[in-house]
């Protein structure tokens, strides 16, 4: 990642429940392989692969309380399906940007 | 695609050159015809003046030859006479002289041949003239047997001097040796004759000289002009008694004589007429070319048109897909957003906050609410717009579905201090065929809005089931919500039912609502064959009327009178009666008192009470001093219950503390019987509580989580830890069929998008083994995170039960399992139903 964790950006306080607690870390840290991933993939152009990642991402973020990622996961395979890969890589940014900034807060 | 329109018109061409040949043909023969007439004519005139022309001449020869006839005659006579020859000589000589034409008289003598020849001259010199015996002598000797003279034409002499014999019949008559001469030059003399004018005169005797030419002056252009046309020739014979004389008048002419002007104007006329019919012939081609060319640019203009609608259908048609397909993701696009919205609201709300923020959050999430439901209308709508509502046809119970209706909203009456009753008819069938959640979707849009619109006094719905009037007909269920809120104006009575239509666009403002909800209903209704409008009625308020005809499968459960006195205490009157009417309908012999006072006293030593129902206002005092008043005043003690407008407060814990059951009101028919049947103690309100999320794993069920994605398998996991589910994963379609074959569930949660085999034929191919097999079908619960209605019933008919939209919220699947929980215990196969129905509120919600 370029920018290390928690510099100067304003951390996302995101509420997840206790039992998932174990799970938060394996979760995030594959979204941060899935941002490479994503990356890798809109310099090939493999739109399907990258709308593959995306449903993921959609079907799985709310779950564990990251609505952001489900949002950004949305957003994400329509922009592939479009085959908008700036739009792709915007929001991989944002993914980036929030994954950064993520802090789970369990209650 | 499209014929040019020069190539119709070149196969189309009519056969013009055939139009223009007749037209030339006749034309020309019309021409050819009228300048032979004019030719005629003109000749014909030319004939007419030359015939003038002739006429003196003619007259002239005429007149002369009667006068040397008539001289002749006298001469004959004065020679039979026998007057001298001196004085016939000198007759002769006058005559002569008086006479051009006539050269003299002759006598002639016969030679010995019997010729002629031997002739004199009578008017030579006197002394030449014989006497009379000699003349007679002469005569004589001419041989009886022949008929004539044989003359010869007279020789020598001048010019056209002609001998012209005298015959008589009688023989030895002198006549028969006398002659004529006449100048043939000179019988024509006098008469004007054009230079250019033929003349041939001819004469002609019995005698023997024939046919003599007297005058010959040929035409002169005669020989000249070989392509001249044929001459005019008039010729006229004179007759007398011995002789004729033929004189022939001929005149060359040339065409250049005649009347040019007519013969041009004919050229002229005959032209014209052939130009006029070319012109036809022309403007008929140019007709059938226009034909042609304007049927070309017609079918044309079709093919366009016909290209240009079927686009346009084409276009309606993308159109619609993809408004339908806008909505869908509009409405997940939003929806997700909007329940981590809700979802957030409820955590807050579970921690400390304060009672403004509470106040704020609870906004907020009333907002949120709102927008889901307008959301959902919305959809709905686009559902019915697109003909895609899906009609079910399941057997169900009417009253249930009624009584259900007020029960959900018996909190948010309560909350507004407005008192809900349910009127429903004994007559209500036990069982009918219709599609139940159709029917419940217009109940609670009808109590929602009733209540919306309320703000004091109460709501009443009304059912009642009218019988069939003829085999053909169906039983009518008829149904209404009557409300004492602010009404609808008259006038408004029919646009509630419009779109976004509400009676007053300022009720908008106050009461909130997408205008939607009647409009949905109404459409509901009318598809599912039925009726839906608006009254009002004389006391105020408004009343909702629907009628739906339904096939009733049982009839009304009839209920004996079991004789059970039942008191019921209750202020409202409304509810009071209909109260009064199911506990009666039940067998119950049942006494009312609007208040403890006047129930007090109903009760007497020969009627007391087995059972006590108060009914209490939501603002009304502690019902228990009175209850327990009431209750010691009767020999046996009875059975007590309070009927609260909701479940709150300290109430139902006091109440169960006394002894006291509780129930809310309007009351079900389950709970009036459980209370009318004796010795039973259950309290009621235990039923009516929400049932635990989690259920004590007395017994363990299987469950099969196919889901490709790591995430989603280890959330499942995690969220269903403690539970009853024992669970076993499959990576994707192939590998849960595959784990089918081997085992039995009694769940599959099954994720739609997946590499190798997704949700679709996986479902398939399971319920294909299920069949082959015949085991009992497992429950297949779909998961999916496409919120499009399309993707929602192709799950359905892939074979699926129901579906939970993702991501996966912990309460959402908890809830969702706990009901199948209950489905399974009952019966694994029935209620599928209701899970998809329930399953599809908690994913919207």
């Amino acid at each position: 990642m370029n920018v290390a964790p928690g510099t100067h950006r304003t951390p996302i306080l995101v509420e997840v429940e206790r039992e998932l607690a174990e799970l938060i870390p394996g979760f995030l840290a594959n979204r941060v392989n899935d941002v490479a991933s994503l990356r890798a993939l809109v310099s090939r152009n493999d739109l399907q692969s990258i709308c593959r990642i995306a449903h993921s991402m959609k079907g799985s973020g709310g779950g564990y309380g990251f609505d952001a990622i489900t949002r950004l996961g949305g957003e994400m395979e329509q922009a592939a399906r479009s085959g908008d890969t700036t739009k792709v890589l915007a929001l991989t940014d944002e993914l980036e940007d929030f994954l950064v900034r993520v802090r789970p807060v369990f209650p | 695609m499209l014929t040019p329109p020069g190539d119709v018109l070149k196969d189309r061409s009519p056969p013009v050159a055939l139009y223009y040949a007749t037209a030339l043909f006749l034309g020309l023969a019309f021409t050819l015809s009228l300048l032979v007439l004019a030719w005629n004519a003109a000749q014909g005139e030319q004939a007419r003046a030359f015939a003038r022309e002739t006429l003196a001449p003619q007259e002239r020869l005429g007149n002369r030859l009667r006068e040397l006839d008539r001289q002749l005659g006298q001469f004959i006579t004065l020679v039979q006479q026998g007057i001298p020859s001196a004085v016939l000589a000198r007759l002769c000589e006058q005559a002569r002289t008086r006479e051009p034409a006539l050269d003299g008289f002759a006598l002639v003598a016969p030679d010995a041949g019997g010729n002629a020849n031997g002739s004199q001259n009578l008017c030579g010199a006197a002394h030449d003239w014989p006497t009379r015996e000699a003349l007679l002598g002469a005569v004589a000797a001419f041989p009886e047997s022949q008929d004539a003279f044989p003359l010869r034409a007279p020789s020598g002499g001048e010019g056209h001097q002609l001998v012209l014999a005298q015959h008589c019949p009688m023989p030895g008559s002198v006549e028969r040796a006398l002659m004529m001469r006449i100048k043939g030059t000179a019988l024509l003399q006098g008469v004007p004759l054009p230079p250019g004018l033929g003349v041939r005169l001819e004469i002609e005797s019995r005698g023997p000289l024939g046919r003599v030419t007297l005058l010959a002056r040929e035409l002169p252009a005669r020989a000249r002009a070989p392509w001249a046309p044929s001459p005019l020739v008039n010729s006229r014979l004179s007759e007398f008694t011995n002789y004729a004389v033929r004189l022939e008048l001929s005149r060359a002419w040339t065409p250049a004589q005649l009347d040019f002007g007519m013969l041009a104007s004919a050229a002229i006329l005959g032209l014209g007429v052939t130009l006029l019919m070319l012109a036809l012939a022309r403007a008929r081609e140019l007709r059938i070319r226009e034909l042609a060319l304007r049927n070309a640019v017609i079918e044309v203009q079709v093919a366009q048109q016909t290209q240009e609608l079927a686009a346009a259908r084409d276009e309606a048609l993308v159109a619609a897909r993809a408004k339908s397909d806008f909505l869908a993701r509009m409405s997940h696009e939003i929806r997700t957003p909007l329940n981590a919205i809700l979802g957030s609201m409820e955590a807050l709300m579970d921690t400390q906050t304060t009672p403004a923020q509470s106040h704020l959050i609870r906004m907020c999430e009333r907002a949120g609410q709102g927008l889901l439901v307008l959301i959902n209308d919305v959809l709905d709508l686009a559902k019915i717009e697109a003909g895609q509502l899906l009609l079910e046809k399941v057997e169900f119970s009417p009253r249930d579905v009624l009584e259900e209706a007020a029960v959900m909203h018996t909190l948010a009456a309560a909350g507004k201090g407005i008192e809900l009753v349910t009127d429903l008819s004994a007559s209500l069938p036990e069982a009918c065929q219709g599609d139940p959640v159709r029917l419940r979707q217009v109940l609670l849009n009808l109590l929602g809005n009733a209540i919306k619109f309320t703000h004091e006094g109460e709501v009443v719905l009304k059912a009642w089931m009218e019988e069939a009037s003829g085999t053909p007909e169906l039983p009518v269920l008829h149904f209404e919500v009557r409300d004492t809120g602010i009404g609808i104006p008259p006038e408004k009575l029919e646009s509630v039912f419009e779109r976004f239509a509400q009676a007053d666009s300022s009720t908008t403002r106050r009461y909130g609502g997408t205008g939607l909800g009647l409009a949905i209903s109404r459409e509901l209704m009318e598809g599912m064959g039925g009726r839906l409008w608006a009254e009002n009625p004389a006391q105020g308020g408004c009343c909702l009327k629907g009628s739906l005809p339904l096939q009733a499968m049982t009839r009304a459960q009839g209920w004996a009178a079991s004789g059970r006195r039942v008191l019921l205490v209750e202020a409202g009157t409304s509810q009071r009666e209909s109260m009064k009417r199911a506990l009666e309908s039940l067998g119950a012999d049942v006494r009312v008192g609007a208040d403890d006072v006047s129930a007090a006293g109903q009760i007497s030593a020969s009627w007391h009470p087995a059972l006590i129902v108060w009914g209490l206002k939501h603002d009304a005092t502690d019902p228990l001093t009175a209850l327990d008043t009431l209750a010691r005043g009767c020999p046996a003690p009875p059975r007590l219950v309070v009927l609260l407008p909701a479940l709150s407060g300290d109430l139902p814990a006091r109440c169960a503390a006394a002894g006291v059951e509780v129930g809310i009101k309007p009351p079900r028919r389950e709970s009036l019987l459980s209370w009318l049947e004796a010795g039973a103690t259950m309290p009621d309100a235990a039923t009516l509580l929400p049932p635990p999320a989690a259920r004590p794993a007395s017994a363990r069920r299987s469950l099969l989580l196919v889901e490709d994605n790591d995430d989603n398998r280890q959330l499942v996991h995690v969220f269903l830890r403690g539970q009853c589910w024992d669970i076993t994963d499959a990576v994707d379609g192939l590998e849960a069929v595959r784990l089918c074959t081997e085992h039995s569930f009694d769940l599959v949660l099954m994720d739609i998008q997946m590499p190798r085999m997704d949700g679709h034929a996986a479902t398939h191919e399971i319920r294909q083994l299920e069949r082959a097999s015949g085991r009992p079908p497992a429950r297949i619960i779909a998961l999916t995170a496409h919120a499009l209605p399309e993707e929602h019933e192709r799950i359905l008919i892939a074979g699926c039960d129901g579906y939970l939209t993702k991501p996966l919220k912990k309460k959402t699947l908890l809830d969702f399992l706990a009901a199948e929980l209950t489905n399974l215990r009952m019966d694994p196969t029935s209620l599928a139903k209701d899970a998809t129905v329930q399953a599809d509120i908690l994913g919207h919600g």
